[in-house]
């Protein structure tokens, strides 16, 4: 009964990460249709964020806004530099994104080194529930991952700008001919995008290392989730995590973490053989 | 005006796209590599040059236009009184001033990708083997230059680098200091090519080439003398065996497994994980749930830091289950920090806390060169030092830089170095002394035991 509630409590934890590292993709890749092959260093430079904070001694919850902030500016530029110049042709935007990864991570390893760093969990220790011991960290993981991720998908079906990127995403050209000014939303969206990947950076730095290349661990998990959950709505993102850490989970609990991953990708491959065409502009 | 039947297939087209480079990105990041490194799609500095003085790399294959020699000995008549007392001697050949075409020591290594952090303490190294070399009377009579060639951790990008230094940069011996997946790559180049080429990297042991020397640690050298070592201190029985899912742990386990039934002890649990692994949750609850006394990790780089700081939390810390490591070292630990490292002993051929005069006047010099706070000189960079010795003592020996004669001559050689008593052994490995390190409660490691000579468990005979 422990081991069982302990391996529920495990999948809820990974849930929460995949689900806050593949939110960004969620909406750069899923909504914007853009093959952003960054973001895996967008969730790393989120990291090194909080790594700054750590450094010049300041708390640690501090740098999850302060993440957001400095990857919301840094997704801008990029936007305005890059990304609104090719968005349309997918063929460009994997390339011009790859290339930006690995300037990303060159970046970071001149400013930072190649050296790996960390961040000290700021609540060391487990809490005792349901009859568990079961890390801190994780539970306040775990609830701020699903206060982010819900703030976002009410905030994209929800709100006005909400319904403007579902206008946007149903037929751009009909809303820019009804008065969207599709660009500015388009900012916004990669903006957001790549902020919420600095929060999932910031969020998970304390469970690993910080380093240039860490970025490139993050990417496919993120990818796998937009996958199975399903593009063109962002609520996919929630299922496509519940489902690829049910996988997971389970997998690595009869089986082993290297069958595991096995499982996930061919529940990628399943999900895309038999999904049916979504209508386009079914957004969330 | 698009249709939305065309936005939909559009929309298909970018999801394919997507699968696929994902698909690589996953391959990838799980692929080859075969050795104490982790591996992933590698920022591609393809770099081939660059030897520590500005003015070597020198394209073009002919080596006739050469800048004229003497501005190597520039480095020669610029001697750290420390020269003098601390190093080598690999052949007592009376210090004449080298002279002559010099001798190519090429050395291929990862210096970008995610082993590019063990790059810069070896090419610092790199500026000692040309230093005490030539100090020391040089090759025959000549002085040698390192050549450095970056395999950016991708086997194909490392046969590159294999390339340029066979054939542009002529190079008479490459060191190596990269994964199992580029020496794969890359050891097809040297037996063409007839290029002796000594590999100075800990492995998973069970290579064997005519042009090969393998002179890093094999897994039976690091566990034989210290699995019944480990067990006597702490008094545990049973092991967990963790290790990343590719060739050098899944062997290292073979070995573990065989020496601690030897012991009397059982291994109650041995899983694998893909590298790149983030979250550890599911397997710590194995572990705890396996009852064992000890964990042996083999895993590598940021895999290892998120395993350890996350175990913490689940209450299976070093504190709770000791830990016996094999690969790591100095980064991976200052990254985890002394709270999590704290009691851990690490295996390994060399430590730059070793504790003898060539050794202590070694890192001295080390530190006085690069800076106190320069990447540390660990056991790979000393492993690379310690080839480059070898090598001159042999051609010294040779009277020749000719393969054959050479690797002849290698066979049986024996020298002290910084890193202890060393020689070569029939089997074309290193008898060398492991030493196991604890980790304290700053952070530092202090050597707590140490084996003296510990033979590989290996054969080689190549025809």
């Amino acid at each position: 009964m422990d081991a069982l509630t302990l391996e529920l409590l495990n999948g809820v934890s990974l849930f929460a990460i995949l689900a806050i590292v593949a939110l960004g993709l969620g909406i750069v890749f899923g909504l914007m249709g853009v093959i952003n092959l960054a973001h895996g260093e967008f969730v790393m430079l989120g990291a090194y964020v909080a790594y700054v904070v750590h450094t010049v001694g300041l708390n640690h919850w501090l740098s999850v806004p302060l993440a957001a902030v400095v990857l919301f500016v840094l997704g801008v530029v990029i936007e305005v530099g890059l990304i609104r110049r090719i968005h349309r042709q997918p063929e460009l935007t994997i390339l011009a994104t790859f290339g930006l990864s690995v300037c990303l991570r060159q970046i970071a390893e001149l400013v930072f080194s190649k050296d790996f760093q960390s961040v000290p969990n700021p609540v060391p220790g487990a809490t005792r529930a349901f009859g568990v011991l079961f890390p801190t960290y994780r539970y306040l993981l775990i609830a701020i991952a699903a206060v982010i991720v819900a703030a976002t998908l009410l905030a994209f079906t929800r709100s006005r700008f909400g319904l403007v990127v579902r206008a946007i995403v149903a037929d751009r050209d009909l809303a820019e001919s009804a008065g969207i000014r599709t660009g500015m939303t388009n900012l916004c969206a990669f903006g957001v995008g790549a902020a919420t990947a600095g929060i999932a950076g910031a969020l998970v730095a304390p469970l690993g290392a910080v380093e240039p290349q860490a970025g490139l661990a993050y990417l496919p998990g993120a990818f796998l989730v937009v996958i199975v959950g399903g593009y063109n709505r962002l609520w996919g993102v929630a299922v496509g995590a519940l489902a690829v850490a049910a996988v997971q989970t389970g997998v690595i609990h009869f089986y082993d973490a290297v069958w595991a991953q096995i499982a996930s990708l061919a529940l990628a491959v399943l999900v895309l053989q038999f999904r049916r065409p979504t209508p386009a502009g079914a957004v969330a | 005006m698009r249709t939305i039947q065309d936005s939909r297939s559009r929309s298909r087209l970018w999801f394919v796209a997507a699968l696929v480079a994902l698909l690589a990105l996953v391959a990838a990041a799980c692929g080859e590599d075969d050795d104490g490194t982790p591996d992933a799609p590698a920022a591609t500095d393809t770099g081939a040059e660059s030897t520590d003085s500005e003015e070597a790399p020198e394209p073009e294959t002919t080596e006739a236009p050469e800048v004229p020699e003497p501005d190597e000995p520039e480095t020669t008549e610029a001697p750290e009184p420390e020269t003098t007392e601390a190093p080598d001697e690999p052949e007592p050949q009376e210090p004449a001033e080298p002279s002559g075409e010099p001798v190519r020591i090429g050395i291929l290594f990862s210096n970008s990708g995610p082993a590019g952090l063990f790059g810069p303490p070896t090419s610092n190294i790199a500026e000692f083997i040309e230093e005490d070399i030539n100090a020391a009377g040089g090759i025959n009579g000549r002085p040698v230059e390192t050549y450095l060639a970056d395999d950016a951790t991708d086997p194909a990008v490392g046969r590159q680098a294999m390339e340029q230094l066979i054939d542009s940069d002529n190079v008479d011996v490459v060191l190596g200091t990269h994964s199992s997946a580029t020496r794969q790559a890359a050891k097809p180049l040297a037996e063409d090519a007839n290029v002796l080429y000594i590999y100075a990297a800990l492995y998973e042991g069970g290579e064997c080439s005519s042009v090969m020397f393998n002179t890093g640690e094999v897994p039976s050298q690091q566990l034989a003398p210290v699995i019944p070592w480990m067990m006597e201190q702490t008094g545990g029985q049973t092991w967990f065996l963790l290790g990343n899912d590719y060739v050098w742990p899944r062997r290292s386990f073979e070995w573990a497994r065989q020496y601690i039934e030897a012991a009397g002890g059982e291994v109650v649990g041995e899983e694998y994980v893909p590298l790149g692994t983030q979250d550890f949750s599911s397997v710590a609850q194995i572990i705890a749930g396996s009852g064992a006394d000890l964990i042996f990790p083999a895993l590598v780089g940021g895999d290892a830091i998120a395993f350890e700081t996350q175990a913490v939390d689940f209450g299976i810390g070093q504190d709770a289950i000791p830990r016996l490591a094999n690969i790591y070292e100095e980064n991976v630990l200052g990254a985890m920090g002394p709270a999590v490292t704290a009691g851990m002993r690490v295996t390994l051929g060399y430590f730059k806390e070793v504790d003898s005069a060539l050794n202590n006047a070694f890192v001295g010099r080390y530190f006085e060169r690069f800076g106190a706070d320069a990447p540390p000189h660990m056991t790979f960079s000393s492993h690379i030092y310690d080839a480059a010795l070898l090598y001159a003592a042999a051609a010294n020996a040779a009277g020749t830089t000719d393969t054959a004669a050479v690797a002849a001559a290698m066979e049986g050689l024996s020298m002290t170095t910084p890193t202890g008593d060393i020689s070569i052994t029939g089997s074309r490995h290193l008898a060398q002394p492991i030493y196991v390190a604890e980790i304290q409660a700053d952070g530092s490691q202090l050597i707590v035991q140490s084996f003296a000579s510990v033979e590989p468990d290996e054969t080689c005979d190549p025809a």
